[in-house]
């Protein structure tokens, strides 16, 4: 008997091992092409059987006159002869839903990815907000570590809560303000570049939510159900396959509806692309009157970081001041419940600052009227847009799956084949005496996860035979000329 | 199929590896047979809900081993008729455990169970998908047969 388990040991010891994550990987990959083909075979099985009903039920010549989408086993093919598809569910009112901890979640979230970003050169603008909020949609459809990856990254504790909380969030401010300024000011006024006159009246902001999804494309049912109850928001769809470039115009003409203008061109030429299946946008706009106006203040110096200085316009007002160790802050209140909080760096102290704006700007909000003080505050007006491809950021910060090729988007589609390629905001700001325009739209975009980057060895290379299991180095050469013998 | 699968697998590989050196056919890659046995798994279950994925996977790679040496035992019928039943295209490699290679997938792995890893007749049933007597007459016949081969090599020898 010892002789059989030496022989048996043997055999099982024989061999070389490709290893657990190889066979693991390789595994994965064949499973998402089953279910992928099994996926298509369904569909196409389902479109036909369809197709026999609908040519014995419909008299001959007639056409449906309404979309009764094809849905099987939770999945809607999206049609493709319709422009919207949307769940018949009305949006969740949101109500008794605690919005600090999204409130909480999505700043700490907005100053991580700062963090990131301000190492960009020049004027930065971005909409934490915006951003979450596309981000939460997206995360609806995803499933594992795609998702857990999501949830950590927006400091959010699950997928539901996440969802529920942002609309009701998002319907709080939605909601009408009141408020009159304190001291009234011309009123035929015009912020630069927006159509309707500044008149004091209290600040307003205004959400959309949107998703553009490739027509006849499956999507879960439950999927298109939670975007529509707590986004708000249905499908439009489009035709990445045949024409990307209209899919294209069409989002960022309707971006452009959305901000008033201020966001013409928010996906640029390229990013989108005949293996594009999905856009989540979202647009986000800011109209605030000061509720106490600024007065022209001439000209006058600003200092650069590089140690130059430029001449700018200025604007003056009288306001509460705070200061801290190496930097003075005020509070600028709009009318109806908003506010702008300028925190002034002292001379050397702006990386520092910047490092932990999210403390220094709690600390601005939270410091009592004791110990506030007036100035006369006097700072430059400001007018810029600020354009970013924020996947970088966001896989420094911890969503590296979503972006790659084992990104698990199983609770959006039953392909599963959807892999995120960009996300992208355009942000605009325009400060003067009288108040504030700022728009922000972000669009997180979904790829049909295509064939890896082809490398063409078209050029001399070198090139090793090893022993993988020694590392022993059998043969070395190079080739500079293939068709040299 | 969750992160925590890819773990469960982890801890498994080297187990099941062993178990698939043994049960596969002399032509078939142990890793080979493991990664069929796990896409065919993964199809319908995550390994991280499985009560017991290591003898569940083990028993999908007995029945994969088990369908190979049929349909290779086809192959060589067919090629057998092709060729008139002059030629037996088997290849036999002679060796020490040459005798062990002409069990069937199911007894080697009930073999292999009971031998080197000293599993109960129940664990082995349930990886067989059998009775416990049925395994025990499994591994009982399959060692009779061994000891017969043996002896039998010893007197050509």
């Amino acid at each position: 008997m010892g002789d059989l388990g030496d022989r048996l040991t043997t055999i099982a010891e024989s061999g070389t091992s490709r290893g657990a994550d190889v066979i693991w990987d390789e595994a994965r990959r064949r499973v998402r092409r089953r279910t992928r083909v099994r996926a298509l075979r369904a569909g196409v099985a389902l479109a036909a059987a369809i197709a026999v009903v609908l040519a014995v039920v419909l008299p001959h010549g007639s056409t449906p006159k309404s979309h009764e989408p094809a849905a099987s086993s939770g999945v809607l093919a999206l049609p493709r002869d319709a422009t919207l598809a949307r769940a018949d569910l009305a949006r969740s009112s949101g109500a008794g839903i605690s919005t600090a901890a999204v409130v909480a979640n999505d700043a700490a979230f907005g100053f991580d990815l700062y963090e990131k970003l301000r190492a960009t050169a020049g004027n930065v603008i971005f909409s934490p907000q915006s951003l979450a909020t596309a981000l939460a949609m997206t995360v609806v459809g995803a499933h594992g570590p795609t998702a857990s990856e999501m949830l950590h990254v927006l400091h959010a504790p699950d997928t539901t809560q996440l969802s529920q909380q942002m609309n009701a969030l998002d319907l709080r401010l939605l909601a009408p303000r009141t408020g009159t300024p304190t001291d009234t000011s011309p009123s035929e006024v015009t912020i630069p570049g927006v159509g309707a006159p500044h008149d004091g009246s209290p600040a307003r902001i205004t959400i959309d939510d949107s998703m553009w999804a490739q027509a006849g494309y499956p999507f879960y049912k439950t999927f298109l159900d939670t975007i529509a109850r707590y986004y708000g928001t249905g499908v439009h769809l489009v035709d990445y396959e045949k024409d990307p470039e209209a899919a294209r115009v069409a989002i960022n003409h309707y971006v452009n509806i959305r901000t008033a203008g201020q966001i013409p061109d928010l996906l640029p030429v390229g990013v989108v692309n005949p293996l594009t299946r999905f856009a989540l946008v979202n647009t986000l706009t800011f109209k605030g009157a000061w509720k106490t106006p600024f007065r022209s203040a001439g000209t006058q110096n600003f200092q650069l970081l590089d140690g130059g200085t430029a001449n700018v316009a200025m604007m003056r007002v009288e306001a509460d001041a705070t200061s801290g160790a190496d930097y003075q802050a005020v509070q600028l209140p709009y009318v109806g419940g908003a506010s702008m909080t300028i925190v002034i760096p002292d001379s050397g102290h702006f990386d520092d600052i910047e490092h932990r704006v999210g403390e220094t700007l709690g600390a601005v909000r939270a410091a009592p009227a004791a110990q506030r003080h007036e100035v006369v505050l006097v700072m430059p007006k400001f007018d810029f847009s600020s354009s970013a491809e924020l996947k970088n950021p966001l896989e420094a910060l911890g969503m590296r799956t979503a972006f790659s090729y084992a990104a698990d988007f199983s609770n959006m589609t039953p392909t599963n084949d959807l892999t995120i390629t960009h996300v992208i905001q355009d942000a605009h700001i325009e400060v003067d005496e009288k108040g504030t325009q700022a728009s922000a739209a972000t669009a997180v975009l979904g790829e049909f996860l295509s064939l890896p980057p082809t490398l063409n060895v078209d050029r001399p290379f070198l090139f090793t035979i090893t022993d993988d299991a020694t590392g022993a180095v059998l043969f070395l050469g190079r080739v500079t000329n293939p068709n040299a013998r | 199929m969750t992160d925590d699968g890819a773990a469960v697998f982890a801890d498994l590989y080297v187990q099941l590896r062993r178990f698939a050196s043994v049960v596969r056919s002399f032509e078939m890659d142990a890793d080979d047979l493991i990664q069929e046995a796990l896409v065919r798994t993964l199809a319908r279950h995550a390994l991280d809900e499985l009560d017991d994925p290591l003898a569940f996977l083990r028993t999908v790679i007995v029945r994969l081993a088990s369908n190979d040496r049929r349909s290779a035992g086809r192959r060589r019928l067919a090629l057998g008729r092709i060729r008139g039943g002059a030629d037996d295209v088997r290849v036999v490699y002679p060796s020490d455990t040459d005798d062990l290679w002409q069990l069937e997938p199911a007894d080697r792995a009930a073999v292999y169970l009971a031998v080197v890893e000293r599993r109960s007749h129940r664990e082995i049933a349930g990886v067989l998908g059998c009775s416990e007597e049925a395994s025990r007459k499994r591994v009982s016949r399959a060692l009779v047969r061994l000891k017969s081969d043996l002896a039998a090599e010893a007197d050509n020898g």
